[in-house]
């Protein structure tokens, strides 16, 4: 359902992506592991429509990805909140967006805020919100617009190892109720195993595709005490590893 | 509660200080034309005989009209001059050519232009704090990181939008963060208008006491004109604290 054919992008100075194509099916989530630099940011701005200066083809459902009518979730780096907003403002932020009815969302609403466990902190402001917290806030604010396609960039990458373990897990449990069709963009190896059904690999920028794998042990329960859960990393490993240029 | 004590502390703090130090300056200079502090304060109950509130209320009307329309010309102007538009490539180099001129010295003009009016005395203090307001505003908007769009533009806002929920905002807050040094500067021209051609006004009156050589009453006027201003800051202050909570 989304398809990205022969896409290249070229900055005044860098080549930031050099020929991609990929397909993914409704309810798929799809980790690109790639190096820094490698274009993974890039790529998600041009599936978010805030990059348009690219070459080659992206579809969704067959046609251009329309921003206005299909709801597109965007999770960044750092979190995309405005700090103007409250936590709560924030995540109905797409809803109103959208000029959707909040009155009838509410129910959804509290759901998603309680399961992610961040229901006390709907009056709180973002400058008073830890990184994990926000980070949580984004999220929710991603499910309640149920999107057509969510785009996650190193959306774990800023939080310490305790707190990112615990926020993807919380992620994957409100992920799998739905199955939004997903884009998660990452260098953590690690992050790309446990959240990946399929992990394509990216090469150096320009990023191009290396290999699309499949993962053993995408959704197992506890998924990094597996012996294929180490395999399949110290595989991938050995693929950013071999794509050393002088 | 307890910011309300802090500020009620430095406020008491404030103005011992000062009261000290103008007592020190009476008595190292002991010339009439500085009476004691004591003196002054102790006429103050006097004034209000003396149309005091009159005078106080024609000054706050003009500081708070033309703040009021300073902020509003240097959102809209200052928003414009930011944006990529014809507006903003013929703003700019006027801004730049027109910025350097003193304003002040405009005054002759507007008097000329509006008389002796109220709105003469209200455009001429807009001039003057209007100009750093829209450059303040047109900065700041422009600053606003790129990222700050992406979530937005994801979402498929159209551009009234982006407006509303982030450049509004945003410019708000510019806006606030410059208030009083508006305020500072809208009670300076303040004075100087007033004393040209006004009957009512604060300036008027600590000129008027001048000029009939009574030098304590007229530092009365100064003690008066001061404290409405320092109304003002408070306010400012509480207007402060509601809307920008966010910036923590
Ligand atoms: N706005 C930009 N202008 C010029 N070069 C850019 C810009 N954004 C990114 N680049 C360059 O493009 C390459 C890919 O960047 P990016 O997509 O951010 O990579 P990643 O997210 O994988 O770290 C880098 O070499 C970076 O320096
Ligand atoms: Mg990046």
């Amino acid at each position: 359902m989304l398809n990205i054919s022969n896409l290249s992008l070229n900055y005044a100075q860098t080549a930031a992506l050099a020929d991609v194509s990929l397909s993914i099916d409704k309810g798929d989530i799809y980790a690109i592991l790639g190096p820094s630099g490698c274009g993974k940011t890039s790529l998600l701005n041009i599936l978010a429509g805030s990059i348009t200066h690219h070459t080659g083809q992206v579809t969704l459902y067959g046609g251009a990805i329309d921003h206005k009518n299909m709801s597109v979730g965007l999770i960044t780096q750092d979190y995309g909140l405005l700090p103007w907003r409250t936590a709560y403002k924030n995540v109905i932020l797409p809803l109103k967006i959208k000029c959707k009815d909040i009155g009838s969302c509410v129910d959804k609403i509290d759901y998603v805020l309680e399961k992610l466990g961040i229901s006390e902190l709907r009056n709180r402001y973002p400058v008073s919100l830890s990184g994990g917290q926000k980070q949580r806030v984004a999220i929710a604010a991603a499910f309640v617009m149920d999107p057509d396609l969510l785009l996650m960039d190193e959306p774990f990458s800023a939080l310490d190892q305790v707190t990112r373990e615990a926020t993807q897990e919380l992620f994957f449990r409100v992920w799998e109720e739905s199955c939004p069709t997903t884009i998660l963009v990452t260098h953590s190896i690690e992050e790309a195993v446990f959240l990946g059904q399929k992990i394509v690999v990216l090469s150096r920028a320009p990023g191009r595709v290396i290999q699309i794998l499949d993962n053993p042990v995408f959704g197992c329960p506890d998924a990094r005490g597996l012996p294929g859960f180490a395999a399949i990393s110290s595989e991938l490993r050995q693929l950013l590893k071999s794509d050393v240029r002088p | 509660m307890k910011k309300g004590i802090t500020a009620l502390v430095n406020f008491s703090v404030g103005a011992a200080l000062v009261l000290a130090v103008w007592q020190i300056a009476h008595l190292a200079l002991s010339v009439n034309v500085l009476p004691s502090p004591f003196v002054v304060l102790r006429a103050l109950p006097a004034l209000l005989g003396q149309d005091i509130f009159t005078h106080a209320y024609h000054s706050f009307y003009r500081i708070g009209m033309a703040l009021l329309f300073s902020m509003l010309i240097g959102l809209i102007v200052g928003i414009a001059a930011a944006g990529k538009g014809v507006f903003a490539k013929v703003l700019t180099p006027f801004l730049y050519f027109t910025y350097p001129i003193p304003r002040v010295a405009l005054l002759p003009a507007v008097m000329l232009i509006f008389g002796l009016t109220d709105a003469a005395k209200i455009i001429m203090i807009t001039i003057i704090v209007v100009y750093p307001i829209i450059v303040v505003v047109r900065d700041s908007v422009k600053d606003i990181p790129k990222q700050t769009y992406n979530t937005l533009t994801c979402y498929g806002a159209g551009r009234v939008q982006v407006f509303l929920y982030i450049t509004l905002p945003w410019a708000l807050g510019g806006i606030l963060s410059t208030a009083r040094i508006s305020l500072g500067t809208a009670i300076s021209i303040l004075f100087f208008v007033e004393a040209y051609g006004a009957r009512r006004g604060m300036g008027f009156f600590i000129l008027d006491a001048w000029m009939r050589l009574n030098y304590v009453q007229m530092y009365a006027g100064i003690v008066v004109l001061s404290m409405a201003g320092f109304a003002l800051f408070v306010l400012i202050d509480i207007i402060e604290g509601v809307f920008m909570k966010w910036k923590g």
